[in-house]
């Protein structure tokens, strides 16, 4: 990327960073349901009962399948790939860097997947105690990311510039 | 590999799709062979892509070499 765009890139991240940091930048709540409509939370929550109920059974083909839909290359992947190609290295060191890659990749799996079989309570508490940290700090860590990045952006664009 | 390429391994890794998927897995009846299958799915495709991707820009470069 040009150093403009990095450098426009990296302004817009840092506003709305701030924004959202200092409380300006809310996320769209939910219309407040009017009153005599019926049971309107009622179909929502059949739907999720029937998700959850999907899930807790044990499909394996299921499990292969959403595997496979989060093995599909993102854009992180495709640039480490870029990376791969373009350097000198040998064909080895280049088929130990894609199976390296996907393994980074799948931490949050392989984590949890060999905490479950040494400690399978422990990390059932952690995984949920982290569900709830995530949720509770959404807003300071949407912000504190786009800060950052957008700092990166702009300085590093801006030492290209000079 | 340098750092650039861990850097992004790591930013691919920070996924919250993922960690979706372990609060999911984890209220399974079975949830040892569901983790087992999403890994086997997800780097049965991630490595099968890569590799594609790596040996196939390799061949290219060496047949454009060539000419």
């Amino acid at each position: 990327m040009s150093a403009g765009v990095d450098l426009a890139l990296g302004l817009l991240l840092l506003g709305v960073g701030a924004l959202v940091a200092t409380g300006r930048l809310h996320a769209r709540r939910k219309a407040p349901v009017p009153a005599g409509t019926g049971q309107p939370g009622k179909p929502e929550k059949e739907k999720k009962d029937s998700w959850a109920r999907l899930l807790a059974e044990p499909r394996l083909g299921l499990a292969m399948l959403i595997g496979a839909v989060c093995g599909i290359p993102g854009a992180a992947y495709l640039s480490g790939l870029h990376i791969l190609v373009t350097s000198k290295s040998s064909t080895a060191n280049q088929v130990i860097g894609v199976i390296l890659f996907v393994l980074i990749e799948f931490l949050l799996i392989i984590i949890p997947f060999a905490f479950l079989e040494l400690r399978p309570e422990a990390t059932k508490a952690a995984l949920t105690n982290s569900q709830a940290w995530l949720l509770s700090h959404a807003r300071q860590l949407m912000a504190y990311t786009a800060l950052i990045l957008g700092a990166y952006l702009t300085i590093s664009a801006l030492v290209r510039l000079a | 590999m340098n750092a650039e390429f861990f850097a992004l391994a790591f930013t691919a890794a920070l996924n919250p799709k993922l960690l979706a998927i372990d609060l999911l897995l984890i209220e399974n009846r079975r949830p040892r062979a569901m983790f087992l299958c999403v890994l086997l799915g997800g780097i049965t495709v991630g490595i099968t892509v890569g590799l594609l991707d790596v040996l196939v820009f390799m061949s290219m470069r060496s047949i454009r070499r060539r000419r």
